[in-house]
C-alpha cells in the first residue's frame, strides 16, 4: 500500500467519527387518549395560563404568542400558541390570555392538539401524572395546542392564515428531516411510551397534490364535525418532485384552510403552510393490527394545515392584517 | 464506471460496514430480546433505589400494581411509571391495615420496616420543601424519576457497551480488516465493480428497520384507514452480498498463511509494521460498525448520489441511476 493510498484511506476517517448527537424525549401517552384524538383535529378543554409572552413574536420569527400552562384534559406539560397573534382579530384572545396569566384560572380553550418532540425534557413525561406549574413561557414540553382556535369563548379561526414577513422552512429540508426520524415505541396494555430525538421544523411551506377523497374527522366535544382529513403527495416548493406519498393533511373546521379545501377539486394541487404533529391514527392502527411490545420505527407524522396560499396556482387568501399594539 | 475509483472504494467500504452493522444490530436485538436487558437494568436501578434490600424489592415487584404491568406472571416489567412505583412502595411501607396515603403510617413504616440507609433517604425525600411537591406520593415520584434518569444513562451505556462487544466479536471473527478491504477494492477492479453493483441494489432497497413506517395507506379515499407494516427482511444478507463480503474479508487462515510466507522474506520491522496495520484495520472496522446500519445506509446513499451526478459524459446511464428516487411513504 503506497503513501498516496494511505492518504485516501485517512481522508475517510472523519466519516467514521461523526456520530449523530441529539437529545431525546420519552413520552408516555394513555391509549385511551390516543383512541380519543386519533381522528380529531382539535382538543377542547380548560387551560391554566402560568406564563405568557408579553407580546407576539415578530412576523419574521413566526408571529406566534406563546402561553405555557396546564390542562386536565391534556395531563402533560404544555404550551398553547396563538397564530398571527398581532392580528386585529386576535386582540381579544391575547388580552384574555394576559388577563389570566398566573392567576390559576382554568379557562376554556380549543385548538389543534399537537404532539411533537421539539422541546425535550431530560425526564420522561407521563400523561395524567401531576404537572407542575410552568416555570417560564417555554418549559420542556412535547404537547401543544397550536394553533388556538378559541380561548375564553372568543373564537379566532381567521388566525389560520399566512404569516406576514415570515419565511417558512422549505419542504425538502423539513420533510427530509421528518422522514429520517426514528422513534422507539413501547406498547403496553394501557400506555404507549414513545422516545424520539428532538426535532424542530415547525412551519413548513410545501406543495401537496390531493391523492384521495377527503373525509370528515370525528366530532369535537361540542358535537360538531372537527374538520377534514385527506391523503396527499407532498412535493418540493417548486412542485416538481414528490418528496413523500400519502401524508395525512388535517384541516380544522371553520378555518380559512378548510374553506379553501372545500373549494378545491379532487386531485387539486395546493400550496400550503403546515405544522407537523405525531400521527396518533397510525399508532392506533398499528396496535389494532396486533402491535405490542417494543419497536423502533419511523416516527409517524401528519400535517396540520394552517394556511392555503394557492389552489391549482390561483391565490386564495390575502395575508391577515396586523396592527401595532402596546403591551405593558 | 471507471471515472472515480476512490469514490467506488468509498462506496465499497460503506457497503461492507453497512452489512457488518446489520449483522451486529440483528445479533444485538436478538440477545436483548432473549435476555430481557431493559428489564434487568430497570430492576438493578430499583434495587439501588431501595438500598439493595432484596426482600423489599421482591415485595415491590410482587405488588399487584407492578405485577399487572407484565404479560407473563413472574416476569419483570421493562418500564415502570413513577406513580405506580410510589403507590406500591407506600402501600408496602404503610402495611395492609392502612391506606397507602396515610402519612402517619408511612412515617411509622419507614422507621420500622426499612433498612437504615433507605430510612435516611426516604426521610430526606419526604422532607423535600419544593413547593411543587405537595404530597408524599409526589415526593417519592420525583425521587424515583431522578433515579430513573440515572438508570436511563446506565441502559444507554450498557447498550453501547454491547454494541462495541458485538462489533469486536464480528470484526475479529470475520477478520474484517478495513486496510485489506481498501486494498482489495483499490487494486481489484472486478471485485470493485461487483461490490458497487450490489451496493447500488442495497441502497435502492428499504432502509434498515429503524426507519420502517408503522403503517401504510392502501386506500387513498379512506385516510382514516391504514395497514400495519410488518418488519421486512431487509436485515438479512442476500447470497450475493454474503459472497462479496467473503471475497473482501481475509479470513484468519489466509492471514496465517501470509504471515508464514512473509516471515521468510520480510525483516522484523516490516513484519511488525504489517501486524500494526492489520490491527489498525480491525480497530477501524469495529469503530465503523458501532455507528450502526442507518448511518451507513445514509452514507452509502450519499456516495451513490455523488456517483450518479458526477458520472463520465460518455458513460451510459443505467436505469437505476436515471430514475427519480422512489418517494418515501408515511
Amino acid at each position: 500500500m503506497n503513501s498516496r493510498r494511505i492518504k485516501w484511506f485517512c481522508a475517510l476517517l472523519p466519516l467514521l467519527l461523526l456520530a449523530p448527537l441529539a437529545s431525546s424525549q420519552t413520552l408516555v401517552l394513555q391509549r385511551t387518549f390516543i383512541e380519543q384524538y386519533k381522528d380529531r383535529a382539535t382538543i377542547d378543554g380548560k387551560f391554566i395560563v402560568d406564563h405568557a409572552h408579553k407580546r407576539a413574536n415578530p412576523g419574521k420569527k413566526d408571529g406566534d404568542l406563546h402561553a405555557a400552562g396546564r390542562s386536565n384534559e391534556v395531563g402533560l406539560p404544555m404550551v398553547a400558541e396563538v397564530m398571527n397573534a398581532a392580528g386585529d382579530s386576535q386582540v381579544d384572545v391575547v388580552d384574555a390570555i394576559h388577563a389570566n396569566e398566573g392567576k390559576g384560572n382554568a379557562t376554556p380553550i380549543s385548538g389543534a392538539w399537537r404532539i411533537w418532540f421539539e422541546h425535550p425534557s431530560k425526564l420522561p413525561q407521563i400523561q395524567f401524572h401531576d404537572v407542575p406549574p410552568a416555570a417560564n413561557t417555554n418549559p420542556a414540553h412535547c404537547f401543544e395546542i397550536h394553533p388556538i382556535t378559541m380561548y375564553a369563548g372568543k373564537p379566532i379561526p381567521d388566525s389560520l392564515r399566512e404569516i406576514p414577513d415570515f419565511t417558512p422552512k422549505d419542504a425538502e429540508s423539513a420533510f427530509g428531516r421528518y422522514e429520517k426520524l426514528s422513534a422507539n415505541l413501547e406498547i403496553g396494555d394501557q400506555t404507549v411510551t414513545i422516545t424520539s430525538k428532538m426535532v424542530g421544523f415547525n412551519y413548513v411551506g410545501f406543495v401537496a397534490q390531493l391523492a384521495g377523497k377527503r373525509e370528515s374527522l370525528d366530532k369535537n366535544d361540542a358535537g360538531a364535525i372537527d374538520g377534514e382529513v385527506v391523503l396527499a403527495n407532498v412535493m418540493d416548493n417548486e412542485g416538481d418532485t414528490v418528496l413523500v406519498n400519502d401524508v395525512r393533511l388535517i384541516f380544522i373546521a371553520g378555518t380559512p384552510p378548510a374553506e379553501a379545501l372545500a373549494n378545491a377539486g379532487d386531485g387539486a394541487t395546493l400550496e400550503l403552510l403546515g405544522i407537523p404533529r405525531l400521527d396518533l391514527n397510525a399508532i392506533s392502527a398499528f396496535i389494532a393490527g396486533g402491535g405490542s411490545g417494543s419497536y423502533v420505527r419511523k416516527l409517524p407524522y401528519e400535517m396540520i394545515v394552517v394556511a392555503v396560499k394557492r389552489v391549482d396556482g390561483a391565490p386564495v387568501q390575502p395575508a391577515t392584517s396586523t396592527r401595532k399594539r402596546s403591551h405593558s | 464506471m471507471f471515472g472515480f475509483p476512490i469514490l467506488e472504494v468509498a462506496i465499497g467500504l460503506s457497503f461492507v460496514y453497512l452489512l457488518l452493522a446489520l449483522i451486529c444490530s440483528t445479533v444485538n436485538e436478538t440477545i436483548a430480546g432473549i435476555t430481557g436487558r431493559r428489564a434487568d437494568v430497570l430492576e438493578k436501578g430499583i434495587s439501588s433505589l431501595l438500598g439493595d434490600d432484596p426482600d423489599l424489592k421482591k415485595k415491590l415487584f410482587d405488588h399487584p400494581l407492578i405485577a399487572s404491568l407484565t404479560e407473563k406472571p413472574g416476569a419483570k416489567p421493562s418500564y415502570l411509571p413513577a406513580s405506580k412505583f410510589a403507590l406500591a412502595l407506600m402501600d408496602i411501607v404503610t402495611g395492609d391495615k392502612n391506606p397507602a396515603n396515610d402519612a402517619q403510617a408511612l412515617q411509622q413504616g419507614i422507621r420500622t420496616i426499612l433498612k437504615p440507609a433507605l430510612q435516611t433517604t426516604l426521610k430526606a425525600v419526604l422532607a423535600d420543601s419544593n413547593i411543587h411537591l405537595k404530597t408524599d406520593q409526589q415526593k417519592i415520584e420525583a425521587w424515583y424519576d431522578e433515579g430513573m434518569d440515572r438508570v436511563s444513562g446506565w441502559y444507554k451505556r450498557h447498550t453501547h457497551m454491547w454494541i462495541w462487544i458485538l462489533a469486536a466479536v464480528i470484526t475479529l471473527g470475520l477478520d474484517a480488516d478495513s486496510v485489506h478491504i481498501f486494498r482489495t477494492l483499490w487494486t481489484n477492479q472486478a471485485v470493485r465493480t461487483a461490490v458497487v453493483e450490489s451496493a447500488n441494489r442495497r441502497s435502492q432497497g428499504e432502509r434498515p428497520d429503524s426507519l420502517l413506517p408503522l403503517v401504510v395507506h392502501t386506500q387513498p379515499n379512506d385516510p382514516k384507514a391504514s395497514v400495519p407494516v410488518a418488519p421486512h427482511n431487509n436485515d438479512v444478507l442476500t447470497d450475493t452480498e454474503r459472497s462479496e463480503l467473503s471475497d473482501l474479508l481475509v479470513g484468519w487462515k489466509d492471514v496465517a498463511t501470509e504471515w508464514e510466507r512473509d516471515s521468510k522474506t520480510k525483516t522484523t520491522g516490516q513484519l511488525v509494521g504489517s501486524l500494526l496495520l492489520h490491527l489498525l484495520g480491525l480497530i477501524f472496522t469495529m469503530a465503523a460498525v458501532t455507528l450502526g446500519a442507518p448511518f451507513w445506509f445514509d452514507t452509502l446513499n450519499r456516495f451513490m448520489n455523488i456517483r450518479s451526478s458526477g458520472r463520465a459524459p460518455d458513460e451510459a446511464r443505467d436505469k437505476s441511476s436515471s430514475a427519480p428516487a422512489a418517494p418515501a411513504t408515511t
